[in-house]
């Protein structure tokens, strides 16, 4: 007799055991579907921006950049860049900005801010590589002519452009934690 | 300056141009100069230095110092400021030619999403400096975060603090306002509480607007003070002054003093005091041993010269003494004239022997007095040893019959005559009724035999009474054959030491009387072999001797 009802209370832990494990699952891969699925859309995790010592980082730099930057009358990253441009690329807007500055700003300057500019350099490309999956959506004109616009600042501006880049990291980093998380 | 400068040329150029417009052209500028452009010339006067944008909660104001050259000189001071990435330096239209050294361009510089630029430049008569720049300006980064509102709300022993974000400077007093904490989501605040009692501080960094400081003392002024703390390299943080506020006391403790002192510790005393006054009551009645007054305690020794009992009143004293005269010559007359007294007196004198009884028993009880007394006395040589008139008949001493005297008489340690009296008088009077009764019962008998032998203390008293000097001789003489009872009170045992001597008067009695079962039959009994010698006794005298074999286990020795 006790024997035949330990096993019955077995099967039933079991069952019940197997039924438990089976609800985990879905859990776990609803979970996963919905990371997968806010990667794709341009989405990162608010915490990312607000790493206290990398920001303290960016703002130092973007502080230090800014006193070498005499010129005063241009600015390459304005809030008014996206005003004609759709919110759904703001993101990768900003997304190519960082690849911009990381690809044609930042490489020369690495010797002369070097307290900063090693932990920053590694944060924005931990940044870059995240948001490669962000893809222009809809209309792209206007954003490219934006994109165009920073970049004939930059070269018509010369070494003091890349000085103000480096001054307006700030912003970027700003701008992104905006539209991008 | 700019702006000006086209038209002049284009004036200047325009020789074709009517000559009116020229007037009015020269009118305008010399209207609108002052508003735009100091009308100074750049010489070499030396810049204002330090200049710099000040922030609190975004109210930015440009501050500068004079030149080192023109201090207490009266100089003026214009300001401009750029938006940054804007062509233009605009002017502050109530930041020029002022004797102050700051500017408060907080409407201008109110996005604190731009950044900007500030510059300064000093006027001394018609000469003006060049123009002292500011560094950029990025409000954002560079507002100092100002102190919280904190409000305290003190516990018994925890301080609940409410902390209200500080907020941006507003344009008008009619704009909603802005929480400084909608501009920086990431606002901490580093609270430090002080405990003044102990002297030390602890820090705790907390992101929501409430916390409770638990755990702390009850009555102890803490001060508290709040830091914003925002993360940006450049931001002084700027902490509130302290507020100080005390904890409140400890309710509960002090109504545990209250009640203590108020309700327990009264109770308690009273409770106690109540207790020992019971106590003492509860000894004072049934604990405590009585004690006789030591004047009355009776003192045995052997030596009479340490002490002496010597009562404050007067004590009665009972003397009793037992004579015996008995005389060998006992005549089988008397003899059977006393078995005939025995064998009436079964039924006749039974009350009387009742009545004598009861006479005797209460004087019986202070027969150990009476003795340990008369010891006393005769040890001590300060008495007399015997009072006279205790004596039975001085006539019986001739007679044939064995007489039992024994005389109680009170008497007083101090010479009373009048108690002595009085104890004589009642003694007369309850002694003559029994003397009426026996005379009525026993008539036909010898009447003095009867009296002597039953109504001994009648016989004493009367002659007593009657003849003093007579029993005074017959005291002397029957001296021999008396005997002190010895009785202690203690034990109720009474002792007379010559018992066999008395035991025949004894005996009898006890056979009427169960009183007397207690003392000892043999010694007793043995004695009726005298009575009994003559063997003329009357069958009911027979039988009497029958019923005491039976039941008392007598047994009579005859001896030739």
């Amino acid at each position: 007799m006790t024997v035949k009802e330990t096993r019955k209370d077995l099967e039933s832990f079991f069952h019940m055991a197997t039924w438990a494990l089976w609800f985990l699952v879905m859990i776990l891969l609803a979970q996963g579907a919905e990371g997968a699925s806010v990667k794709s859309a341009c989405k990162l995790g608010k915490s990312t921006f607000r790493q206290h010592s990398i920001s303290h980082r960016i703002m130092s730099l973007a502080q230090q950049g800014s006193l070498f930057d005499n010129e005063t009358s241009t600015r390459l990253l304005e809030s008014s860049m996206f005003s004609d441009v759709e919110a759904t690329n703001h993101c990768y807007m900003m997304k190519e900005v960082l690849n911009l500055v990381l690809k044609e700003v930042l490489p020369p300057y690495q010797q002369k801010f070097q307290s900063d500019m090693q932990d920053v350099l590694s944060f924005l490309h931990d940044l870059k590589s995240k948001l490669s999956g962000c893809t222009l959506k809809g209309d792209g004109s206007p954003v490219q002519r934006k994109i165009n616009d920073v970049k004939s600042k930059l070269k018509q501006l010369g070494k003091n452009g890349e000085i103000k880049a480096i001054s307006e990291l700030d912003l970027l980093f700003r701008f992104l934690g905006r539209h991008c998380a | 300056m700019r702006t000006l400068r086209p038209r002049r040329r284009a004036a200047a150029r325009g020789l074709w141009a009517p000559w009116y417009l020229l007037l009015v052209a020269r009118l305008l500028l010399h209207l609108l100069q002052p508003g735009f452009s100091a009308p100074c010339i750049s010489s070499g006067l030396p810049k204002p230095i330090n200049v710099t944008f000040s922030s609190v909660n975004m109210k930015n104001v440009l501050q500068w110092n004079s030149p080192e050259g023109l201090r207490g000189t009266d100089v003026v001071y214009t300001v401009q400021y750029l938006i940054y990435g804007q062509k233009r330096w605009l002017n502050k239209s109530e930041c020029r030619n002022i004797n102050r050294t700051s500017c408060d361009l907080s409407y201008e510089t109110y996005d604190h999403e731009e950044q900007y630029y500030g510059r300064v430049k000093v006027i001394w008569g018609k000469h003006c400096s060049k123009w002292a720049e500011t560094e950029r300006f990025n409000p954002w980064l560079e507002t100092q975060i100002g102190p919280p509102v904190v409000a305290l709300t003190p516990g018994e022993k925890s301080i609940s603090v409410v902390l209200t974000a500080p907020e941006k400077w507003k344009r008008n007093a009619e704009n909603n306002s802005v929480s400084m904490h909608q501009i920086y989501p990431t606002l901490k605040y580093n609270v430090s509480i002080h405990n003044t009692k102990a002297n030390k501080k602890w820090y705790k960094f907390v992101t929501n607007h409430t916390l409770e400081f638990p755990q702390l003392e009850s009555d102890t002024l803490y001060c508290i003070s709040v830091q914003a703390y925002v993360q940006g390299p450049l931001r002084k943080a700027k902490a509130s002054d302290n507020q100080c506020i005390t904890t409140l006391k400890d309710q509960t403790s002090e109504l545990k003093v209250k009640i203590i002192l108020c309700y327990i510790l009264p109770i308690s005393v009273t409770a106690f005091i109540f207790s020992i006054i019971g106590c003492s009551m509860y000894r004072y009645i049934h604990i405590g041993k009585e004690k006789q007054p030591t004047n009355l305690v009776l003192i045995y020794r052997t030596g009479y010269d340490q002490r002496l009992f010597a009562p404050a009143e007067k004590v009665v004293v009972n003397f009793i003494t037992f004579s015996i005269v008995e005389d060998a010559k006992t005549s089988s007359k008397d003899l059977s004239l006393m078995e005939r007294v025995n064998d009436i007196s079964d039924v006749s004198t039974a009350e009387n022997m009742e009545g004598k009884s009861h006479q005797e028993e209460p004087e019986v009880k202070h027969l150990g007095y009476a003795s340990k007394a008369m010891d006393i006395f005769c040890d001590n040589k300060c008495l007399s040893p015997v009072q006279p008139g205790l004596l039975c008949s001085s006539r019986t001493k001739n007679e044939p019959v064995i007489e039992y005297e024994f005389d109680v008489r009170p008497s007083d340690t101090g010479t009373d005559d009048q108690d002595q009296e009085i104890n004589l008088q009642e003694g007369i009077s309850f002694q003559g009724k029994l003397m009426l009764e026996s005379e009525t019962t026993l008539a036909n008998f010898d009447q003095e035999a009867l009296l002597c032998s039953y109504n001994p203390q009648l016989r004493n008293l009367q002659q007593g009474t009657r003849e003093d000097t007579e029993t005074k001789k017959k005291q002397e003489e029957e001296e021999e054959s008396r005997t002190l009872v010895d009785w202690d009170p203690q034990t109720g045992r009474l002792c007379i030491p010559s018992l066999s001597d008395c035991g025949h008067v004894v005996d009898e009695e006890g056979g009427a009387h169960s009183e007397y079962d207690g003392y000892p039959n043999e010694g007793l009994l043995s004695k009726l072999c005298d009575a009994q010698a003559p063997n003329k006794s009357p069958p009911g005298n027979e039988t009497y001797l029958v019923q005491f074999m039976e039941e008392w286990g007598l047994h009579i020795q005859m001896e030739d």
